[in-house]
């Protein structure tokens, strides 16, 4: 079976102090400065296939992995990493377009990526992503395939006949599902948060594989974003304030600390409850 | 602006749906005149309520086996093919941000998932979604028809429908069949409900409880203070808590009188679903973390000392 993963890197805006978050005339924040960290939900589905992949052994199937990201220069380190936990595929699709608001763009190349250049069984993604946190994504991929899609993936496990069991959150409870393929998952709040750190010999036997580059131009990428300018288009981007009084409970002791606290803020509140 | 209202009725929460909608299109000032609701439901004997809170007059009820989204897109395809409609409005679940982009790609229209306002104007429509993981508002200008706007979570204040001349048609679908990939299906029902959303008073802790133990202690803590215990995204996923114990925009939204937040940094997705309590008191180890200019009254120390002692007070 061939599965294909697909994550992004994101700035890590918690980084961001509150002045760094101006607004320049491209309706863009600076965020060159901050460290690139994997999308969580991108973490949590590259770590459930890992997963899946040791377990279908088990099932005496292999699993041909693949991770894709779309993206500059600052997401090697991750797919090198993939690599070194054997991924047999990482590909980067070189992007420096502002696409931020436009998953329809990058579901587009995603899905060309699959029908014209490296065809799978099971794509995974994230369920949402910043900068944009448009959360369209893996819905739009599985339009453009014409596939069906699970949302809210927490699990993803080997079954019979080259199917797979798979686990999602839905209202009111969990559903399990064994499916066939073809299926695009979008991962959900999976308690599975972080993919695993690479064995050192792993990391020097498969790390320094070279990593598959791409162009996007090959996916027509003028006339897909001169598409998206005509349907929608950002046009304001704000600061959102939450900003409270903060007031500072001062005490020399822990139990001066709490006595203040229970005294002055909580004693009445908690007597109204 | 004709519009269409998506629910669905085959969920235990859609009353919830039905009157945050209800609340979302009064706020918007979308005249309910102007628009029909369709709702997908399971059961014969929920008909009745389903109908009653159906946020306008014109209501049509489309019978299916179960909530299954590519029978159901399938058939809005279906119901919808012929109609000049300027809006279809989704719930704020994950059903309604799933079917709204799936189904305005279906219907070459334009989707925007996790809407808190909309503005109409002559040559499209302005709609605001936070962005930058909720660091930001974002505004967009969607120009292509129909829109297919799924709402954010608590967005809105709750309205209960007060429309009381439904026109209801029902229709049988239960014969569309597009979801036969899925060859077994089994639904597990939580275990217990967390309580979180309608909580008066609730604690919250953060990935800086750092095990699975201390959330344990912390589930007796909040009991003794008469409080629900929530919790932030890496202490769901580390599985130290149940994952509808998670507060934030892709968790719970909350809105209880009180709520003491302790050792979570109080990153903007997570402070989304507490940013509506009345009071917040945070704990925390760090003087610099976000939450502390988010709350209103702070204490800089371990949480746990903290709690304890305020156990010993109380
Ligand atoms: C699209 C998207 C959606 C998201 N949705 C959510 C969501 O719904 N909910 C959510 O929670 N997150 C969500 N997140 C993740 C969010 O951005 C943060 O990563 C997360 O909230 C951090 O959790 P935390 O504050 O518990 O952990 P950390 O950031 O690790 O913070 C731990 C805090 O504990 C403090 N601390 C440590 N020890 C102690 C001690 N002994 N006593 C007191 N304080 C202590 C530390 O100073 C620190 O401030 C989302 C992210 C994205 C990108
Ligand atoms: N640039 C990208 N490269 C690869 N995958 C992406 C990219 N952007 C988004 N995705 C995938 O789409 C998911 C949802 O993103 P979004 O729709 O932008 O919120 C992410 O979690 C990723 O799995």
């Amino acid at each position: 079976m061939k599965i294909l993963v697909c994550f992004k890197t994101v700035p890590d805006l918690e980084m961001l102090s509150e002045e760094d978050w101006a607004v320049d005339s491209n309706l863009a924040v600076d965020v060159s400065f901050v460290k690139n960290i994997l999308n969580c939900f991108d973490e949590s589905a590259l770590e459930m296939t890992l997963k899946l992949s040791e377990y279908s052994e088990s099932f005496n199937e292999s699993l041909t992995l693949t991770a894709l990201t779309i993206g500059d220069k600052k997401a090697e380190m991750f797919l090198k990493t993939l690599y070194a936990l054997k991924f047999q595929k990482a590909v980067r699709i070189e992007n420096n377009e502002d696409v931020r608001f436009f998953p329809e763009v990058i579901a587009a190349v995603i899905a060309q990526y699959v029908e014209k250049i490296n065809n799978q069984d099971v794509v995974v993604l994230g369920r949402q992503s910043g900068e944009g946190d448009n959360a369209k994504t893996p819905l739009l991929v599985a339009e453009m395939l014409g596939w069906p899609c699970i949302t809210q993936v927490i699990n993803i496990e080997p079954s019979q006949e080259e199917r797979l069991r798979v686990t999602s959150m839905v209202e009111g409870g969990t559903l399990i599902q064994v499916i066939d393929t073809p299926c695009v998952l979008s991962v959900g709040n999976a308690p599975v948060s972080y993919l695993r750190v690479p064995t050192l010999k792993d990391k020097m036997s498969y790390g320094k594989r070279a990593i598959e580059v791409l162009n996007i131009n090959v996916f027509n990428i003028a006339s897909l974003l001169n598409k998206c300018y005509h349907e929608y288009q950002l046009i304001g981007l704000e600061k959102i304030s939450n900003h409270r009084a903060g007031i500072l409970i001062e005490g020399a002791t822990t139990a001066e600390k709490a006595k203040k606290l229970y005294d002055h803020y909580l004693k009445e509140r908690l007597e109204k409850q | 602006m004709k519009f269409t209202v998506i629910l669905n009725g085959c969920s235990d929460n859609f009353i919830l749906q039905a009157e945050e909608i209800n609340g979302f299109l009064s706020s918007n000032a979308l005249n309910l005149s102007r628009g029909h609701t369709i709702i997908f439901y399971c059961e014969e004997n929920s008909k009745i309520e389903l109908m009653a809170n159906a946020p306008t007059a014109s209501v049509e009820l489309i019978k299916v086996k179960r909530y299954q989204p590519e029978n159901i897109l399938e058939i809005l395809k279906q119901r919808t093919i012929n109609q000049q409609m300027d809006l279809y409005l989704f719930a704020s679940d994950f059903t309604g941000s799933e079917l709204s982009v799936r189904f305005a790609y279906r219907i070459a229209g334009s989707s925007l998932v996790a809407v808190n306002k909309l503005e109409i104007e002559k040559d499209g429509l302005i709609a605001y979604k936070a962005v930058y993981s909720n660091h930001m508002q974002g505004v967009f200008k969607l120009s292509k028809k129909p829109y297919c706007i799924s709402i954010a979570k608590g967005c809105t204040d709750l309205e209960a429908v007060l429309e009381k001349n439904h026109e209801a048609i029902t229709e049988d679908m239960m014969d569309v069949v597009k979801d036969d990939f899925i060859k077994e299906y089994d639904f597990v029902e939580e275990e217990r409900v967390s309580g979180l959303a309608h909580a008066k008073f609730m604690l919250v802790a953060g990935n800086g409880v750092k095990q699975k133990e201390k959330v344990k202690r912390l589930e007796e803590i909040a009991k003794s203070l008469g409080a629900v215990l929530g919790v932030s995204r890496p202490v769901a996923t580390n599985a130290w808590a149940p994952l509808n114990q998670l507060v934030g925009v892709s968790g719970v939204m909350a809105k209880p009188e009180l709520c003491i937040a302790v050792a979570v940094s109080g990153a903007a997705a997570f402070f989304a679903g507490i940013e509506k309590s009345q009071y917040i008191i945070a704990i925390n180890t760090d003087k610099g973390a976000p939450i502390v200019r988010c709350a209103d009254v702070v204490i800089i120390d371990d949480y746990e000392s903290i709690l304890e002692e305020l156990l010993k007070i109380k």
